[in-house]
């Protein structure tokens, strides 16, 4: 096994502290620090991703991936600056305005990551303004929502209704996500992409990077 | 409106026979917040239906906050500001388990003797009784180390997880005694969410190594009190439901809609457990009508119902304000005239 497989064997694993060794050991050898990103540690959490979405492994198991994936990521960032490595794209994602859940955007929020985005997480209770305003200052590719509650979902469609007030709606894809979010409810609303898990999520996003 | 006897209800949860119609248990999901806040409409109103199962909160502590009379009867060890711009499930009240807040937290440990424990309003007894509360091992780990760091615990700090869990269940076993001792209870009913739409939060090696063990004790216990014990858990957790039957868990809820297919649930495990069935909250009462209501209920007497009893009705879970009266006005007829059929 070579030093990126093995990166990307431990990172499935969850060691981090290994993961981390193992990446300074490979920038010390000379490798590309965008090979040790792409073929190591991405690869390895889209792994993670897919066994997640077959149910082979579960939430901790992609918490602790995502935790030594950051960790490596820790050790190249500077390297990946200097080699002006860019993400794919970039995600404003949030829970809508009214719902305090959080565990389901942050799934969402690790792989993408993994899948390469560059990810403007705006934590939970966020507003309309606040999306498409992120949105703007980054100059975004994707805006992810996330809803718990029956009665929060509707926020969802108060955030396009503003995007098309502001006629922003055409710059960005809409995602969509959550417990009671169903595939009709975005046709509904108006929202681009439903996904029924972090995994899917990600696989879209790739998708859309891919047509941008 | 008639109740069914304490008698009947636990006849059925036990499986020894069917009432004249399943117990219907959805007034304990029903909050006021569907009457605008008015707690006397709401009882008003409920008192149409039938209500054949009592139930009283345990006071047990508070996450932050603590009663003046007893400074350490909350679960934080340590003074903390209110959290509520975080996600409910990010607020982390121990950062790290290897810290002099996480020593602090195990030494300041609540006091299950608080005497406040008890609510002064105890129930009238004439009905089957449960005392409640919310937040069982996985709930109140992940309030006290926000949701991540706790899914993480398990592989990171197992030491430290068993030694909460075993603080926990031995908390839990004395307020259950408590409870019997100050009040006649039939049963217990706690929350624990340990699924997720799709599947369970965890591994079920995992279940078996830190919820298994601790369930059991509380299990065993409400039995040693002559008490059923009932568990709220969200989620399909299908793979765990076996293990819970084996620990003699005696009613399990909701079987959420979505997550589990009901008629599969009913044929594997039906003459196994007693189940709580929840009535679909995410789909059918905010956005149904009541006709799909009526629908939704005869699916589920289908699925469920059985002649040794086995199945009481509820809401999957708590009422939002988006809950139309018409549908749960249809709800509670259907559930009565179909689930009477036939008796």
């Amino acid at each position: 096994m070579n030093k990126i497989e093995e990166i990307s064997e431990y990172l499935q694993k969850g060691k981090a502290k290994i993961v981390k060794k193992l990446v300074q050991e490979a920038l010390d050898e000379g490798m590309d620090p965008k090979v040790i990103l792409n073929e190591g540690l991405l690869d390895g959490m889209m792994i993670v991703g897919g066994k997640f979405k077959r149910e082979e492994v579960f939430v901790p198991d992609v918490l602790v991936a995502a935790r030594a994936m950051n960790m490596g990521i820790g050790v190249l960032e500077p390297r990946l600056v200097e080699a002006g490595n860019e993400p794919i794209g970039k995600v404003v994602i949030g829970t809508v305005k009214g719902d305090l859940h959080d565990i389901g955007k942050n799934l969402v929020t690790m792989m993408l990551k993994g899948a390469g985005y560059e990810i403007y997480d705006l934590g939970v209770d966020v507003d309309a303004a606040t999306f498409i305003d992120k949105a703007e200052e980054v100059h975004a590719n994707i805006i992810c929502m996330s809803a718990l509650l029956t009665t929060t979902m509707p926020n969802m469609q108060g955030v396009i209704d503003l995007m098309k007030e502001r006629n922003v709606r055409d710059k960005y894809t809409v995602m969509i996500g959550g417990a009671p979010v169903t595939e009709s409810f975005a046709k509904e609303i108006g929202a681009d992409y439903y996904t029924a898990d972090a995994t899917s999520a990600a696989e879209v996003a790739k998708k859309v990077a891919k047509s941008c | 409106m008639n109740c069914l006897t304490r008698q009947e209800v636990k006849d059925v949860i036990e499986g020894r026979g069917a009432a004249g119609r399943p117990p219907i248990l959805f007034d304990l999901w029903i909050g006021n917040n569907v009457f605008n806040g008015d707690e006397g409409v709401r009882s008003a109103w409920l008192a149409k239906y039938p209500q054949d199962v009592e139930d009283i909160f345990l006071n047990i502590p508070d996450l932050i906050h603590a009663p003046a009379d007893d400074p350490n009867y909350r679960w934080a060890g340590t003074d903390m500001d209110d959290m509520e711009d975080q996600g409910l499930d990010a607020r982390i009240l121990i950062d790290d388990w290897e810290s002099e807040e996480a020593e602090k937290f195990f030494e300041t440990f609540p006091n299950p003797e608080y005497k406040g424990l008890i609510p002064e309003k105890k129930p009238s007894g004439e009905r089957y009784t449960i005392a409640r509360w919310w937040y069982g091992f996985f709930e109140r780990h992940w309030s006290l180390r926000g949701m991540e760091n706790a899914l993480m615990d398990f592989y990171l700090y197992p030491d430290e997880i068993h030694h909460l869990y075993q603080k926990l269940a031995d908390f839990y076993m004395r307020i259950m005694e408590r409870a019997c001792t100050e009040m006649k209870i039939d049963g217990f009913f706690i929350s624990d969410d340990l699924g997720t739409q799709k599947s369970p939060f965890f591994s079920q090696d995992i279940f078996r190594e830190f919820f298994k063990p601790y369930y059991k004790q509380i299990i065993v216990k409400a039995h040693e009190l002559g008490a059923h014990f009932w568990l709220h858990t969200c989620g399909n957790i299908e793979l765990f439901l076996p293990e819970f039957i084996e620990i003699g868990l005696d009613v399990i809820h909701p079987i959420q809609k979505y997550t589990m297919e009901e008629k599969q649930i009913a044929e594997k495990y039906g003459d196994q457990i007693c189940i709580l069935a929840g009535f679909d909250v995410q789909q059918t009462i905010p956005f149904g009508t009541p006709e799909e209501v009526r629908k939704e209920v005869r699916y589920l007497l289908d699925a469920y119902q059985r002649d040794d009893g086995r199945l009481m009705l509820t809401m999957g879970n708590g009422s939002t304000e988006d809950w139309k009266l018409e549908s749960l006005q249809a709800l509670y007829e259907e559930a009565i005239f179909y689930g009477s059929r036939n008796r």
